[in-house]
């Protein structure tokens, strides 16, 4: 591009002002918080120190952080590779609630099995179901270059929709009449690794995924996804078939999404409802986002998502503030970030020459 | 020449629109310029010329504002510029067509001219195509602003590209290797251009490394070495020898002197015969063992503005250079993506050698680097598989750096190492290392479209030495160019391709009945 090329900073002038740009993000995103939590009459000191409380206060606390995070770094993670090549697999929610609905179908009918066995049916059936969720976008991009935002949005809407339909129904518990399954049996509970909380074998399995992800770096394997995000014709010149490869990526996020939705139900919820993937699904590829794509990122990302997440929970009790706070706050991260892109600061440039311009045609 | 003999920028005189004096720029530890001092007149072709890598896009890029200088002075108009910043957008009267120049493919030229003005929600809509169009009609070129510009050849592209510039309003008009990719025909429509622009008063820099291009169109050039000025003549005083001599350097001291004693080149001084465009006598001999057979091959052109295959036939022997001339869109893009593997023919035979095929597509940032990726990540596209280059599953970075930077050096990429993102090569140089990876896979059938894009005179003499060399270790070549001369330094016999079809064949000093047929007189 040359008439209007979008230059990436490169001096290091250029790389303090990004850093300057990031505090001064942060200080605004704060600020509107702080501002609104005033306006709906609450001290948002008071609120802040309830929150790092909740969140960090007690091992147990900590534990529950973790809890939060584990699904999200799950599905970041196995998102991770299809965002670096450019693929926007946003099915996380119903991939996630048809891992879950398999997780609960198999735990239900399990239940004289032992312990091990269920978890391992669980696990693979759960992960399957994510899987053939995303397959058949993937297989639509591949073939007929149905764009995968789309069709896996749809996707999303058609789980959740059959998740309804069975929890009133076929699979409504016996003693509410509620939209949701009856309890799983204690044979299909995650064991927990740290005890006194709820913090459970997920969390490894989450943490495993983010070191595969990391040494996919250095593989050959990486070096073809990498080639493959950056420049698909020439990919090809490497023995990398397109097809088959965004079908993969694809379906690799769906395994994460659906194993993600085994824990939730499985070590959290103990019941299926139909909220299942909130907000858990499209937080996964926030966090992935927020973590730009980088092993070390995500982490930091879903910890710092977890304990939003569970603080807001305790916000209500703590300092009598309703939990969509966290919401808020989370969208004003999203949009920062999202300015953050070339694209906005291309925006903010452009607001500066229309500006500048103006002001000169003032004078 | 000596220093003494150099005209010095005068920065006194009336007519000078610009100066630039001092101007320096290091990325990390490569002195890209060391300073830098040049200036302009109005209504002036100044030509700049030098090696890959000699820092004449560096320059340039600080000129338009797209890149801040360390250090160095810039008057504009009598007025000094702030030059130790990066402008957003672009710099008020001056336009900058880049090396790998290009507009939005999918927009009409009109839209790509409203895009460039920046003005979003304001900007004139409706009369963009007229004003493209009343620019194009003053300097007599013909131009259709409103057709999307991937249906456009590359030399429309081009001219659009210029004429959108003009448009947006420019009176310094920068052109970094416009001709790299043109067609004779193009350049030529391209030179008019030029000449109408300055002779309304406006001012050229023009780079290039088609020395008598240059000598051509240029009233004055500035020849740089490794950023720094070495030379600077009025083109009527100097020859396409002294300027190729010159811009080598020291390496070529003893040529120097010869030529600074009798203008004529000695006769065994390659690259200055390369420089002047001489044929490269090929010693290799032809085999009559075929590597790759096309038989009546019919197949879907990659993009449009480009021929379809219909009904092909071509036969390449081991040690032959066949040159596939013809006018630009004839099929030569669907040629070249057929023989190297990534089209498939809807009908018809390919019989490609069972061993790898040294693919170098015209379109570099397109199909053959990945730029954002590293230097390393680039070079080892092929060679990645080699089991040496592994441990276990991972590479063993220790030999795959090694490997990366024994054939930098043998394409002769000064100046960077494995680590490097890619796009901080000169476009020359991103080039050679192009070239330098598909050559060292022991290829046995090389397909070069447009390879001597950009490249510099030596870089030139090196490629031909390797393809030559890869002739003779028995590989067939396939050397497609829009440039009929580069074609007849290289090749054996040459075929012409029009309308998706061969329609000739003459041997490669039949130049008159090539003409002919290039324009499809069968
Ligand atoms: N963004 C960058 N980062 C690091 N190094 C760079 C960058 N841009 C240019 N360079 C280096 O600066 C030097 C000059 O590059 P430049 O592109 O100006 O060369 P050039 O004279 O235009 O060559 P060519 O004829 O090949 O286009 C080269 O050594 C190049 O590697
Ligand atoms: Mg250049």
């Amino acid at each position: 591009m040359t008439i209007f090329a979008l230059r990436s900073p490169v001096s290091g002038s250029a790389a303090r002002l990004g850093s300057l740009k990031i505090v001064a993000v942060v200080v605004a995103v704060t600020g509107l918080v702080a501002a609104l939590l005033a306006v709906v009459g609450v001290n948002p000191l008071a609120a802040g120190i309830a929150m790092w409380n909740a969140s960090l206060g007690t091992p147990r606390a900590v534990g529950e952080v973790l809890v939060r995070a584990t699904p999200l770094l799950l599905i970041a993670a196995t998102l991770v590779p299809s965002l670096r090549a450019g693929i926007y697999n946003i099915g996380a929610p119903g991939q996630l609630a048809a891992g879950a609905l398999a997780a609960t179908l198999i735990a239900l009918n399990t239940a004289d099995l032992p312990t091990g066995l269920v978890l391992l049916f669980c696990a693979v059936g759960s992960c399957v179901s994510g899987m053939l969720i995303a397959f058949v976008p993937g297989l639509l991009k591949a073939r007929w270059k149905v764009n995968e935002i789309i069709s896996t949005l749809a996707f999303n809407f058609i789980v959740i929709a059959g998740l309804g339909y069975l929890l009133n129904g076929p699979m409504q518990s016996d003693f509410a009449n509620l939209p949701q399954s009856d309890p799983l049996p204690a044979s299909s509970s995650l064991p927990t690794i740290i005890p006194g909380t709820r913090a459970h074998i997920g969390l490894i399995v989450a943490i495993v995924a983010v070191l595969l992800l990391w040494a996919l770096q250095r593989s050959r394997l990486g070096y073809r996804l990498r080639v493959f995000g950056a420049n698909p014709s020439l990919a090809r010149q490497a023995g990398v078939d397109p097809r088959r490869y965004v079908v993969w990526l694809m379906t690799l996020g769906g395994a994460g999404a659906g194993l993600a939705g085994w824990m939730q139900v499985a070590a959290v919820d103990h019941r299926l409802y139909t909220s299942i993937a909130e907000p858990v699904g499209y937080a996964g590829l926030f966090v992935a986002l927020l973590g730009a794509l980088h092993p070390v990122g995500i982490v930091l990302a879903a910890l710092g998502l977890g304990m939003l997440l569970h603080g807001g929970e305790s916000l209500q009790v703590g300092a009598g503030v309703s939990p969509e706070i966290v919401h808020v706050l989370l969208g004003l991260i999203l949009f920062a970030y999202a300015a953050r892109s070339p694209r906005g600061a291309a925006l903010l440039g452009n607001a500066k020459g229309v500006m500048s311009r103006w002001s000169s045609s003032k004078q | 020449m000596t220093l003494s003999e150099m005209t010095l920028p005068e920065t006194t005189l009336p007519d000078t629109r610009l100066v630039l004096s001092g101007i320096t720029k290091a990325f990390g530890s490569n002195q890209a310029l060391g300073g830098v001092a040049v200036d302009l007149r109005h209504g002036e072709v100044h030509a700049v010329v030098g090696e890959n890598g000699a820092g004449k896009s560096t320059l340039m890029r600080v000129l338009a504002g797209h890149m801040a200088a360390d250090a160095g002075r810039m008057v504009l108009g009598g007025q000094q510029t702030r030059i130790d910043r990066a402008t957003p957008g672009h710099r008020e009267g001056i336009g900058f067509v880049e090396q790998e120049g290009g507009l939005v493919a999918e927009l009409t030229g009109a839209e790509n001219l409203i895009l460039a003005e920046g003005r979003g929600f304001w900007s004139d809509r409706r009369n963009a195509g007229r004003r493209i169009q009343e620019v194009a009609d003053r300097f007599g070129a013909t131009v259709d602003p409103d057709v999307p510009v991937h249906a456009l050849s590359v030399g429309e592209r081009q001219r659009l590209e210029i004429l959108i510039i003009l448009a947006r309003g420019a009176d310094i008009l920068i052109l970094d290797e416009p001709t790299a990719a043109l067609a004779t025909q193009d350049a030529e429509t391209l030179s008019e251009i030029v000449r109408g622009f300055v002779s309304d008063g406006g001012s050229v820099f023009y780079i290039s490394h088609k020395l008598h291009e240059v000598k051509a169109i240029a009233d004055r050039i500035t020849v740089m070495r490794r950023g720094v000025v070495v030379g600077h003549h009025r083109s009527a005083d100097v020859t396409v020898a002294d300027l190729a001599a010159e811009m080598v350097g020291e390496i070529d001291q003893a040529g120097l002197r010869r030529l600074s004693q009798d203008r004529d080149p000695a006769p065994d001084d390659d690259l200055i015969e390369v420089a002047l465009g001489a044929r490269t006598q090929a010693a290799h001999r032809r085999s009559s063992e075929p590597v790759c057979v096309l038989h009546n091959v019919s197949a879907a052109a990659p993009y449009r503005g480009e021929a379809a295959l219909e009904g092909l036939d071509l036969r390449v022997h081991a040690g032959e250079v066949v040159g596939v001339a013809g006018v630009v869109g004839s099929g030569q893009s669907t040629l070249a993506e057929v023989l190297a593997g990534l089209i498939r023919p809807s009908s018809g035979r390919v019989e490609l050698p069972p061993g790898p095929v040294a693919y170098v597509p015209e379109n570099r940032h397109r199909d053959a680097i990945a730029l954002s990726l590293s230097i390393r990540d680039n070079l080892v596209l092929h060679s990645h598989r080699r089991p040496g280059f592994r441990r276990g599953p991972w590479f063993n970075r220790a030999v795959v750096d090694r490997h990366a930077t024994e054939v930098l050096a043998g394409a002769r990429v000064l100046g960077a190492g494995p680590e490097q993102p890619v796009s901080s090569l000169s476009g020359g140089n991103q080039q050679k290392l192009v070239l330098g990876r598909e050559l060292d896979e022991g290829p046995a059938l090389v397909v070069a479209h447009n390879p001597f894009r950009g490249l510099d005179v030596r870089a030139i003499q090196d490629v031909r030495e390797a393809v030559l060399g890869a002739c003779e270790r028995g590989a067939g070549v396939v050397m497609i160019s829009p440039d009929l001369d580069e074609i007849l330094q290289l090749a054996d016999r040459v075929v012409v391709l029009f309308g998706g079809r061969i329609i000739g064949e003459v041997g490669a000093d039949d130049v008159d009945s090539l003409g002919r047929l290039m324009g499809g007189v069968a």
